[in-house]
């Protein structure tokens, strides 16, 4: 009888204690901890970092890693997998064999479809002991035995970073208070941005035409317009216009004190279009945006997302922004890929005069430098419908680290998060044409001085104009332009790709736009919500 | 009083051997015609091929954009005043950089698929005329059966069956190594079934011979039926090499990167390929550099085929056995 | 001597006579022999272990076997018990590729996963896999037929001329060695729209206007037309390979006592050359609708944007059937839907074979 009770009395004891202890370690109400030992000496480890991109930014990103080893002593084995989708699948397909690697990049929705697999760690943790990291050790990067002293890298910042960018990553996983564990960080984010003809829209002759570079869509319909007349009554279609306004037939007879403003010896009638838009999936998410309608949704409970496009509440909004767009296609004022019955980019076109504004990410502005620098490009906002609804879409991907490996090795991949989003963001950026995600890097020396410089070649200064959009008005408070994402779900690339077609529906074939959004409805039949 | 024709008619006038004549030559003429025209289509794209490969990237803009059609353009340009032909295409393509930063090595990217071609015929091979073998020669039992359903195997999508290879690749180790270009779409039974059709044909009266003479079944094979189907077996190991050559779905998802063993790129020539195709940057993805490149995959198919010509049409002449 | 004696005699002397000129069945020779060998060479006849002609067939399979199990069988299992998982995901801790193993493990986290005939249902039902079906069936039922029967006659000529007989025969292969992306970009080229396309031009000779081929103007038709050229470019190699071997394998003995009886070429053709080519036939018929069914790097390669895109402004105007399950495969939530049409494809093809073979019993001669 005494035993049993003193078993008891125990038990309760010893439950009483290890629940004092659970809380303690717990640091706290809110704030999680790493539950690995964050403290361990991750010099000499070696990492795996998958990625999607192409050779441009392999290199540039190369250049950065060699920062990091140097700094850290953690060697990383980068693989490009050549693209999103490619990426996306070989993560899937290895999970199930734990081959994924220690740190990757992705989408929102490859992320809802990796936790689904089980296979992402939540970051929380990480940020919240990061402080813990002990500041300098002895010896150096490569050796740890020799003397001298190492520094590790500095503390995380989480509220540094621009919040537009941390809610995706937020609302993917939640706990039980309500609140979204941090999945991701912010790492290489883009926008879009019109790149435009400055030497055609600087010249003279132009402005006194009174044609101005458009900033609404209606301006967009009415400066088009103008420009087609322009061209047309001027006759400059086979032929060259110089900057002084007369048409000559070849660009040799132009005298020498003017310049060439358009050169249409290629471009026939029916062959220019003032304005082109690369990315109709882009251009329809911001569409039904700016209109004032809803795109997607997610249930935060069941994770499962769902299309309202053209549901009761947006179809008018839709079906007013498809056929103000589809107006001005008819006119020709508008060009999509598809137009110039090829699928490449209309930034080739652009190049060759074949338009005169070009809406695409801001990323690939360097792909609209003409050979030989035949005219000045520079960027300027996207065209909005109206002052309250100046949305633009944020893109780009996250960083996120896998459940894989050693303690070292998982410490290590934090670091190389934190590395690659917050320590060399900014160096990253200047590289490969990326906005900074957070204000440190914005307002790093290597930024700074990459934003004001005025030297470089037109592919640096066009990099540099799209820069300053973003940063001057695209992220200033006054300019009220708001950086959209759209919620991450499994299927949401599907949904988006199959939005991809409508305008080229809608404008070439010239189907009814009621028909074009049933037949998507059709084909989304997944994603509808069930009334 | 019957005039003989070479081709082995008999007539009774010489009027009815000239109509005869005439009437075969006239079919004669129209058998050539229709296979010259035929064969002039089946050209055309290689002739293009093989030009286009060749001409400068800025002046076939501009013959096209101009709409000027010119299947052999003459030699000298005169917008841009120089000659219509260049080799760049060919350096651009031997030289570029893919996206793992690497410059390309079309070099190794043959020398990969050549050995990784030969392996796989091997293994073919032996696995194929093994069992086709089994199929022919023996009888046991559950054939029909296990026959009938390995015939079946040929019907399904390979599509069904990547990603669980895939997965099994990654299982075994086998990602990015050769073993994993050879053994997992080695064994074809597209190939069993032709070969079992002919070692069917093989005479029993040859292995009552044979056993009389004291050979049992494998040596039977070896020394009687392999020979026999010689022809066959060649015409198999031809086509499956050229199989492997182009093969790209399964080899870019299973080992496009590095082997851990030898520390080199594993890529293929088709890798080499698309990625050409791929490429957004403007001076790669340029169509003539793109012709180029697919010119430079095809040419060494296209020697081998040249070659082994002989074998392949006697082989396929002689794939059954007469009397 | 009595008669009786005579006839016993008579009867005594057939008997030996019938052993005189009586010659050994084989039987006995085989038995003599053995008997002589054994005696003379002292060669053991019956082994001491004898492997059953069975235990043979099945050593000799073994190779082939293992590797059709490990990598043919086993995904095509694995890939069918994907089909009846809904939301079917790969899962960590599964231990590998097992569908079912994956299911466990996902139904034990608290996912949505479950199982039944629903992959099978949204498959049928979905709009797109209907007008997928559609256009496999349309693109099957013209090329496979068009190029065997262009098949055939090219082989048939090439059987009948001597000069020139090799240099077709390389010209006609040709196409076997090209790889089929390159080949659908050159297509591509070749049928650019407008006047400047190679195609165009050749149509200009015969004073047809500029067509619209493969763009997003050009209609469903024209389309069509550019993919069964490039099928049968494509197909026509392989099939006269094979109709040239069965040609050449007809024994002349069945031309020369048609001709004896007079019977004219058409006659020939038909009733001598058609029929002892029918296992041939039905061989390149059969693997032909089951390649044809199959179509998709054709199309992609001649649309050219990627390996989605099949043609026109939906990016859908000719999405076979496997253009289909490539598509739903992209999307990492409905592997198992992807896994359901790949079945629903296979049954379809397994049903048109069938029925071949059927009809191939009363007209095939073998």
């Amino acid at each position: 009888m005494k035993m049993k009770s003193f078993n008891f009395v125990a038990a309760g004891a010893m439950l009483l204690a290890c629940a004092g202890a659970l809380t303690s370690c717990n640091g706290g109400p809110g704030k999680t901890l790493y539950d690995g030992d964050i403290t361990a000496d991750t010099r000499g480890t070696t990492i795996d970092l998958w990625t999607g991109f192409g050779a441009a930014v392999t290199a540039d990103l190369q250049e950065v890693l060699d920062d990091f080893t140097a700094q850290t002593g953690i060697k990383v084995t980068h693989t490009s997998k050549n693209g999103y989708e490619n990426l996306q699948s070989a993560i899937n397909l290895s999970a199930s064999t734990s081959t994924y690697p220690n740190v990757s990049v992705g989408y929102p929705d490859h992320f809802a479809g990796y936790i689904d697999s089980n296979i992402q760690l939540s970051l929380d943790g990480f940020i919240g002991s990061d402080s813990l990291i002990p500041a300098t050790r002895t010896g150096t990067a490569t050796d740890s035995s020799a003397s001298g002293t190492f520094t590790e890298l500095p503390a995380f910042d989480y509220s540094d970073f621009y919040s537009s960018y941390l809610t995706e990553n937020t609302s993917l996983k939640y706990k039980d208070d309500g609140t979204g564990y941090v999945m991701g960080i912010p790492f290489n984010k883009s926008t879009e941005v019109m790149v435009y003809n400055k030497t055609f829209f600087g010249a003279d002759v132009i402005k006194t035409a009174g044609i101005a570079l458009p900033t609404t869509w209606d301006e967009v319909k009415a400066q088009s317009d103008k420009i087609l007349n322009y061209v047309k009554t001027k006759g400059v279609y086979g032929k060259v216009l110089a900057s002084d306004g007369n048409v000559y037939a070849t660009a040799a007879d132009i005298p020498s004190a003017d310049t060439i403003l358009l050169d249409f010896t290629s471009v026939a009638e029916g062959a220019f279009y003032p304005l082109s838009y690369d990315s109709q999936a882009n251009w329809f998410i911001t569409g039904v945006r700016q209109w004032g309608g809803v795109y997607t949704s997610v249930d935060k409970d069941t994770m499962k997302g769902y299309i309202h496009f053209y549901d009761a509440d947006n179809k008018a909004k839709t079906k007013d922004f498809l056929t103000t767009l589809n107006t001005a296609y008819q006119a020709g004022d508008l060009a999509i890929p598809a137009t110039f019955a090829e699928a490449s980019y209309c930034s080739a076109h652009f190049k060759i005069y074949q338009s005169l504004m070009n809406i695409g990410s801001s990323a690939g502005v360097s792909n609209c430098v003409p050979a030989g620098d035949a005219f000045q490009v520079a960027c300027a906002p996207i065209p909005y419908k109206t002052a309250d609804k100046k949305f633009v879409i944020s893109q780009g991907t996250n960083l996120c680290i896998f459940d894989k490996g050693t303690n070292a090795e998982r410490v290590a991949s934090w670091k190389l998060v934190k590395f690659l989003s917050q320590v060399e963001n900014g160096k990253f950026a200047t590289l490969s044409g990326y906005f900074p995600t957070c204000k440190s890097a914005l307002n790093s020396a290597i930024y700074q001085e990459f934003i004001t410089s005025t030297a470089g070649s037109s592919t640096d200064k066009v990099n540099r104009s799209a820069a300053t959009v973003n940063a001057s008005i695209y992220s200033a408070d006054s300019a009220n332009w708001q950086k959209f994402v759209d919620p991450g779900f499994n299927g949401s690339s599907t949904v988006r790709n199959s939005v991809d077609t409508v305008n080229a529906q809608v404008f070439i074939s010239k189907t009814d736009i009621d028909k074009v959004m049933s037949d998507q409805y059709n084909a989304l039949a997944d994603y509808v919500p069930q009334a | 009083m019957a005039l003989q024709h070479e081709s082995d008619q008999y007539f009774a006038t010489p009027e009815q051997m000239r109509r005869y004549k005439s009437a075969q030559t006239i079919r004669t003429i129209l058998i050539y015609a229709f296979l010259g025209l035929l064969g002039v289509f089946i050209i055309v794209p290689f002739v293009f091929m093989v030009i286009t490969s060749f001409r400068d990237p800025d002046c076939y803009d501009w013959d096209t954009s101009n709409k000027i059609f010119n299947l052999i353009p003459q030699w000298w340009n005169s917008k841009y005043g120089r000659p219509n032909y260049t080799l760049d295409n060919y350096s651009t393509v031997f030289t570029y950089k893919s996206s793992s930063g690497n410059s390309i090595n079309f070099g190794l990217y043959y020398a990969n698929t050549l050995y990784v071609s030969i392996v796989s015929t091997a293994f073919t091979l032996v696995t194929s005329v093994l069992a086709s073998f089994a199929f022919a020669r023996c009888e046991f039992k559950g054939k029909n059966l296990l026959f009938a359903i390995l015939l079946a195997t040929m019907m399904i999508p390979g599509e069904m069956m990547v990603i669980t290879n895939f997965q099994s690749v990654k299982s075994l180790a086998w990602e990015n190594t050769f073993a994993s270009l050879i053994f997992v779409t080695g064994v074809s039974v597209f190939y069993i079934f032709y070969l079992r059709q002919t070692f069917q044909q093989i005479p029993n009266e040859l292995f009552l011979a044979a056993k009389v003479d004291g050979y049992g079944h494998f040596r039977y094979l070896w020394k009687v039926m392999v020979p026999v189907a010689m022809p066959t077996i060649v015409t198999i190991a031809i086509l499956s090499l050229m199989g492997a050559w182009n093969a790209y779905v399964w080899p870019n998802l299973v080992a496009s990167g590095t082997n851990p063993f030898t520390g080199t790129s594993m890529l293929l020539v088709s890798n080499g390929l698309m990625s050409l195709f791929q490429n957004t940057d403007t001076g790669l993805s340029h169509d003539t550099v793109r012709i180029a490149g697919s010119v430079v995959v095809t040419l060494p198919l296209f020697v081998f085929f040249l070659i082994f010509r002989k074998y392949i049409m006697r082989g396929v002449s002689r794939s059954g056995i007469k009397g | 001597m009595m008669e009786g004696e005579r006839s016993g005699r008579l009867a005594q002397l057939k008997t030996e006579w019938k052993y005189l000129i009586a010659k050994p069945t084989p039987e006995q020779n085989l038995a003599s022999t053995n008997s002589l060998l054994k005696s003379r060479l002292g060669v053991k006849r019956a082994p001491r272990f004898r492997v059953s002609e069975a235990g043979k067939a099945w050593i000799a399979l073994i190779p082939a076997l293992i590797f059709l199990i490990v990598f043919m069988i086993y995904p095509i299992i694995n890939t069918f018990l994907m089909s009846f998982i809904i939301h079917f995901r790969f899962m960590k801790g599964s231990g590998g590729s097992f569908a079912i193993s994956n299911y466990i493990v996902a139904l034990q986290l608290g996912l949505n996963i479950s199982w039944g005939f629903g992959n099978y249902v949204s498959v049928l039902q979905n709009a797109d896999f209907q007008n997928a079906l559609a256009n496999t069936a349309i693109i099957v039922v013209i090329s496979v037929p068009l190029t065997i029967i262009i098949g055939l006659l090219i082989a048939v000529f090439l059987n009948s001329i001597k000069p020139l007989q090799g240099f077709f025969q390389t010209v006609f292969f040709l196409p076997y060695v090209t790889n089929a992306i390159a080949l659908g970009m050159v297509f591509k080229i070749i049928f650019t729209d407008g006047s400047s396309g190679m195609f165009n031009n050749f149509l200009s000779w015969f004073g047809v206007s500029s067509q619209n081929w493969l763009s997003v103007y050009a209609d469903k038709w024209h389309m069509l037309l550019v993919i069964i050229i490039y099928s049968v470019w494509n197909g026509i190699a392989f099939k006269i390979l094979v109709f040239q071997s069965g040609l050449s394998s007809i024994d002349r003995q069945y031309y020369d006592a048609a001709k004896i009886d007079g019977a004219n070429r058409r006659t020939i053709f038909r009733r001598i050359t058609m029929p002892m080519l029918s296992p041939q036939i039905l061989y390149i018929t059969i693997t032909s609708f089951i390649g044809a069914f199959k179509a998709y790097t054709s199309i992609i390669s001649l649309f050219g944007a990627g390996a989605y895109n099949f043609g026109g402004t939906t990016a859908k105007n000719w999405e076979t059937v496997v253009g289909y399950i490539y598509v739903v495969m992209q999307d990492q939530t409905l592997q198992g839907r992807a896994a359901a049409a790949s079945f629903v494809l296979l049954l379809i093809i397994l049903v048109i074979t069938m029925i071949q073979i059927a009809v191939s019993k009363k007209k095939v001669v073998f």
